[in-house]
């Protein structure tokens, strides 16, 4: 699977190769326009993550260039502009997804899994973790052919752990995550507690080991190898 | 009363009092003209009658003729001798019967002695007088049709003033009233040669320029300032996030790490809100469309239903099933979340969360302090509030109140019960 990060702040840029490599991804990076212009059209990659804000251009003209020569491909725009018509311009121009900067990682993490999972299988996607089959299309999912009854924010919070397997979430990304900004409103996590609670009890219901684990009050982790 | 109208009734005011005056002016110089031109004749006549006394007349008889052919000339014969110098001429007024008109009327009277054949006679030669309250009425009503011609032309030449002259005093004025800071450019005000509205057009359009650009300034610098904070923000995200995957992370490091997160969490939402409180003042075009405002608080409701349990609050609703209004979406839901949050917010454990849409408005009432809240305050971006609970960045109702006006709506608070705290959305 082979990412373009397209950013022009090293810092942000080094966090995000650091997390994405260690999803497997191979990621390749662009820090200016005239770099992701070059990289964009010669190769193609599964997913490109846009920077609006590039020194030597508009992240918008990248993207219009490149749906002209590669249209259909997957791109995730970041940006610290978070205007609501940057947001629609950009998804209007071809982006799948717009995620406004600061975001979390794990965030941008499963909408990178999301989107490569609608690319590549259309339709028939299943996610096979262990004992557990998630039809992600479909919106089921089993424990050993057990099928298990989520709701729709614990099947969302399912599909945010599945997406960074091994990695801590934070209870912040998990909130932010199921209930957008409306989360930040309130600085205790009952509803974070409640939905894990939740889903750890149906999984273990099911017969599935402990696959999610509590990180010193932190965070979530799922992890099949653990359990 | 319009400016002009004032000026043009003071105006009028003095000139009814001229006009009045001048009536009763007028009738004593015209009397006096009259007069002096009636007793001048009236002594020539008497000198022509003197002299046909002289030269013409022969006996008493044709004195007495005289009078019979002409009754304003009369010799009244004295006792006693003739004078030996003629006296002087005695004029008077005297009501007399005119055979004529068969009334009694003023006439103007000179009477003199005279001598005849040795004889003394007093002469009395007169005209019938000019009526006085006929004079006084003709008078009034030539000053009554000049005063109604200088009433008409000031009315018209006000009206045409104010057309002409003053109108670029009723452009700017317009323009003023009209004029709001948050719009885009500083009104032009429509140029005039007129040197005092030259002046006043001109120190006008020098302080809303002035305050046009500081307003910009202003406006800009909160957007840029949102805008720069958020990449180091995106950074220490992330940075975090990497830090808490660490192998062999210890419980005490994760103590430390744990509010690095809240706090991030924090100036997240609190930059978020200011970037969405500057697009909404710089009134940036948001799409509408028509959104169903009771599936919105619906959704909403729905969403807080752990917050609401976890804080042990009763939840009493009463909408209607469905409210079409025009709005933008993202900006109805932010809306609705920053209002029921508040609510959830700050209310007391075991309280009450009331939640009313009727098709006029949106009411969401919460139990709190038993007193009202300033409501000039409670508006007020990020400014300390007695009630401002910790963790809370205290833009949740100043973006509300933004949104309803961006929106068309009313957003006020109401204290009308003890310890009953209520916002009130007027939608219609």
């Amino acid at each position: 699977m082979k990412l373009l990060l397209v950013e022009d702040e090293p810092d942000l840029l080094a966090s995000l190769v650091s997390y994405l490599r260690a999803q497997h991804y191979v990621c390749e990076v662009a820090t200016t326009f005239a770099q992701a212009q070059e990289k964009m059209l010669l190769h193609s990659y599964e997913c490109i993550v846009l920077d609006l804000g590039l020194p030597g251009g508009d992240g918008l003209d990248l993207l219009r260039e490149l749906q002209k020569h590669h249209p259909g491909a997957a791109v995730i725009i970041t940006s610290a502009r978070a205007a609501v018509g940057d947001r629609i311009a950009g998804l209007e121009l071809g982006a799948d997804d717009y995620l406004p900067k600061p975001f979390y990682l794990p965030e941008l993490s499963a909408r990178i899994a999301a989107l490569v999972r609608r690319r590549h299988y259309q339709g028939t996607n299943l996610l096979c973790v262990g004992e557990l089959r998630v039809d992600v299309p479909a919106r089921r999912a089993a424990v050993a052919e057990r099928p298990l009854t989520l709701t729709r924010t614990e099947f969302d919070l399912l599909l945010l752990l599945l997406a960074n397997q091994g990695r801590v979430v934070t209870k912040g990304a998990i909130a932010e995550h199921l209930s957008g900004d409306a989360a930040e409103q309130f600085d205790t996590f009952e509803n974070v507690y409640a939905h894990v609670k939740n889903l750890k009890r149906k999984l273990t219901e099911a017969g599935a080991p402990s696959y999610i684990r509590m990180v010193y009050g932190l965070g979530y982790r799922f992890d099949v190898s653990e359990a | 009363m319009k400016l002009l109208a004032r000026t043009t009734l003071i105006f009028l005011l003095y000139a009814s009092v001229v006009a009045v005056a001048g009536t009763f002016v007028y009738y004593e110089v015209i009397h006096r003209l009259y007069y002096n031109y009636v007793d001048r004749t009236l002594g020539r006549r008497k000198q022509r009658v003197e002299l046909a006394l002289r030269q013409e007349l022969r006996t008493p008889a044709d004195l007495s003729f005289w009078h019979r052919i002409d009754h304003n000339v009369e010799f009244v014969p004295l006792a006693g001798a003739p004078p030996a110098r003629p006296a002087a001429n005695a004029f008077r007024d005297r009501l007399m019967f005119n055979t004529l008109t068969g009334k009694n009327q003023y006439y103007r009277q000179v009477a003199g002695l005279v001598g005849f054949q040795g004889r003394a006679y007093r002469l009395e030669v007169r005209t019938s007088l000019l009526d006085g309250p006929a004079l006084l009425g003709g008078i009034v009503l030539a000053e009554a049709v000049l005063f109604g011609v200088l009433l008409g032309g000031m009315l018209l030449i006000q009206h045409v003033l104010a057309r002409r002259y003053w109108r670029p005093f009723y452009r700017t004025l317009g323009t003023l009233q009209q004029y709001q800071l948050d719009q885009h450019h500083a009104p032009t005000l429509e140029p005039t040669n007129i040197p005092e509205f030259k002046a006043l057009n001109a120190a006008i359009g020098r302080v809303l320029g002035r305050h046009q650009r500081l307003y910009q300034r202003q406006r800009e610098f909160a957007e840029n300032a949102a805008h720069e904070l958020q990449t180091p923000l995106a950074i220490l995200r992330t940075k975090l996030d990497l830090l808490v995957q660490a192998p062999g992370l210890t419980e005490e490091q994760a103590s430390h790490i744990e509010p690095l997160l809240a706090v991030t969490q924090r100036l997240t939402h609190l930059s978020r809100s200011l970037l969405l409180l500057t697009h909404l003042d710089q009134q940036l075009y948001f799409a509408t469309e028509t959104v169903d405002l009771a599936a919105v608080v619906r959704t909403h409701l729905g969403q807080l239903a752990e917050q609401l349990e976890s804080d042990q609050l009763t939840l009493e609703t009463d909408l209607v099933p469905s409210l079409r209004v025009s709005a933008n979406r993202s900006l109805l839901d932010i809306l609705v979340s920053n209002l029921l949050s508040n609510a959830i917010r700050h209310n007391v454990p075991g309280g009450q969360l009331r939640v009313v849409l009727t098709a006029h408005y949106l009411l969401v009432e919460n139990t709190g302090r038993p007193q009202a809240l300033p409501a000039d305050q409670l508006f007020a971006r990020l400014r300390p509030r007695p009630d401002r609970l910790p963790g809370s960045v205290g833009l949740g109702l100043p973006i509300a109140r933004q949104i309803c006006e961006t929106s068309g709506f009313l957003l006020s608070y109401h204290y009308e019960e003890p310890g009953r705290h209520q916002l009130r959305v007027r939608i219609s």
